[in-house]
């Protein structure tokens, strides 16, 4: 190549450059090195490969010795979650499937609407009724403050409460349901994830969450169910019987009922979640210190009498830490999907609850308008109750995800 | 939910029938004691749910049975033994390799271990070394000070 480039020179008559010297050397030793890189880099590619397969086949071991059956069977419970296997989807997770938020809204706003054209015969008959009591007021005329006016006002109030009841029972009935059915989940979910924060080294948290869960799942959602949601309903006949007549003046009654959920919730809220939050995040900084430290000692060379077993990168504890992540995740879609249709419907009553309050007010009597106004408010302790058991569970998710991160 | 239902309407059963009372009984001495009655009625009714419901009689259960029974939540302690033991496995596979990388000797490691009673977590005892072939005397300390340096001082190599 050489001498044919001196000819080619020569003919030209310039000496060959340096450079081109140079190049050519280059491009002749990359022909002769770089399919030696490339043989390192396929092999890097198969180690990669096999590593990936060996993590795979570690959880798939791991998924069949874990008990799924009572989240499978809680799973097939659920009538508009159509999520397949457990296990299918917990690999899934693993794998980063992503989250379809355009159909998420899409299916948010027509169950919305599904809920909204549900409600709409009841509070279309409120409005009748509501408007055919004020057309009676005006014919009535003069003769509005007697005793046949006081009766017409009674009947028309307790005719537009009867439709009004349906809803509301349906509303309690969900909100119930959905508590009931995220407490169902909690103790599925939480023996789950703490037996696979204790395999993955985060003991010290396992310690700290196991009464908190406990304490949460059972007591707090239990008085969710059994105190703030009857108190609801007992503030509720409170506004209807001060609205049917005003000669019982029950209001403070109301506020009464009020004010122990409004404490009850808060406390809940604030005492617990704070607690809990704290006690999560300094657990599992402890573990992660804990581990450090032996990893520490170890890689240091500090002879260890019963040393504890503390690997760089372990398989079985990635593994681990996978299956945790995808089964906080799974829990997080569980609870999306249980608290969605209650929180709908809850939305739809009361912005329904609102419009028809403002539709019935200019006409005649104002007690219907009033009630249904006053109603609108009360169910936000439902909505309240709902969301508040589906924050502490989010939340307690999350402190449980985040506690084999101090690990890493 | 009948309960709520039943409790709902006899709650405007009882203050309709209040009203209705009310707006009939002509003035008189006798109307504000009725008044008076039928308030007495009305509220009484309203808050009947409550003492009963903490008596437990609304729904044949006492709102503080099951409170705090159930408050146990326990770890599946079958996954976690079989857990320990893929771990410990994987460790013992791993050290095999070192060891054949290391020293270029095929040999079989098994770690003694136990759960550490407070935290659960792998202690390990003792690791014992088997090579098929009998190693020299300075191989031998070697792969014990490194064993010992990386796993556990309890080396034992047969």
């Amino acid at each position: 190549m050489k001498k044919s480039l001196q000819k080619y020179c020569k003919r030209q008559g310039k000496k060959p450059k340096k450079s081109f010297l140079f190049i050519l050397i280059f491009i002749s030793l990359c022909i002769f090195i770089l399919p030696v890189f490339s043989v390192a880099f396929v092999q890097a590619e198969s180690v990669d490969t096999s590593a990936q397969t060996q993590l795979n086949d570690t959880l798939l071991q791991m998924l069949n010795e874990l008990d799924l059956q009572a989240l499978e069977d809680y799973v097939k419970g659920l009538e508009n979650l159509d999520t397949g296997s457990v296990k299918e989807r917990l690999i899934a997770y693993v794998k980063g499937e992503s989250f379809d938020y355009a159909n998420f809204f899409a299916n948010f706003i027509s169950v919305l609407l599904k809920g909204v054209g549900d409600l709409l015969p009841a509070f279309a008959c409120i409005t009748a009724v509501s408007l055919l009591s004020g057309v009676l007021g005006e014919l009535r005329g003069g003769n509005a403050g007697g005793t046949s006016g006081v009766m017409i006002n009674l009947i028309t109030y307790v005719s537009a409460l009867i439709p009004l009841l349906g809803v509301l029972i349906e509303c309690f009935e969900r909100s119930v349901s959905g508590v009931t059915s995220m407490q169902k989940q909690m103790q599925i979910v939480y023996p789950l994830l703490l037996t696979l924060m204790a395999t993955t080294g985060g003991s010290v948290s396992v310690a700290v969450c196991k009464p908190t869960v406990a304490f949460f799942s059972n007591v707090i959602v239990s008085a969710i169910v059994r105190i703030v949601f009857p108190l609801t309903i007992t503030i509720i006949a409170f506004s209807m019987a001060g609205n049917l007549t005003r000669e019982l003046k029950i209001n403070k009654f109301s506020a009464f009922f009020k004010s122990i959920n409004k404490w009850l919730i808060g406390i809940c809220v604030s005492v617990f979640g704070l607690f809990f939050s704290l006690q999560g995040i300094t657990s599992a900084s402890y573990d992660g210190i804990v581990r450090r430290t032996v990893k520490y000692a170890i890689g240091n060379g500090v002879p260890i009498v019963g040393g504890f077993l503390s690997g760089g990168y372990d398989l079985a504890v990635a593994g681990g830490i996978l299956l945790k992540n995808s089964l906080g995740n799974m829990s997080i879609f569980l609870l999306v999907g249980v608290l969605f249709e209650p929180l709908v419907l809850l939305l739809a009553t009361s912005l329904l609850l609102r419009f028809t309050s403002a539709v019935t007010q200019p006409f005649g009597d104002s007690r219907v308008s009033d009630f249904l106004s006053e109603t609108a408010d009360n169910i936000q302790y439902c909505t309240a109750g709902l969301l508040f058991t589906a924050f502490l569970y989010f939340l307690s998710i999350v402190l449980m995800l985040l506690s084999s991160e101090a690990l890493l | 939910m009948s309960f709520i239902s039943g409790y709902l309407l006899s709650v405007i059963g009882v203050v309709l029938i209040s009203a209705v009372l009310t707006a009939l009984t002509p003035n008189g001495k006798t109307a504000g004691l009725i008044k008076t009655l039928t308030r007495l009625a009305c509220i009484l009714i309203i808050i009947s749910p409550i003492p009963n419901f903490l008596k437990g009689k609304t729904d044949g259960s006492s709102i503080f049975e099951n409170f705090l029974g159930n408050s146990v939540i326990e770890t599946d302690e079958a996954f976690i033994e079989y857990y320990r033991k893929l771990r410990v496995e994987s460790a013992e596979e791993k050290l095999e390799q070192e060891l054949l990388e290391k020293y270029d000797e095929a040999c079989v490691v098994s770690l003694i271990w136990q759960a550490d009673d407070e935290t659960g977590d792998i202690q390990i005892l003792a690791v014992r070394v088997t090579t098929e072939t009998p190693l020299e005397t300075e191989v031998k300390r070697e792969m014990s000070q490194y064993i010992s340096k990386n796993y556990c001082s309890e080396v034992l190599i047969e």
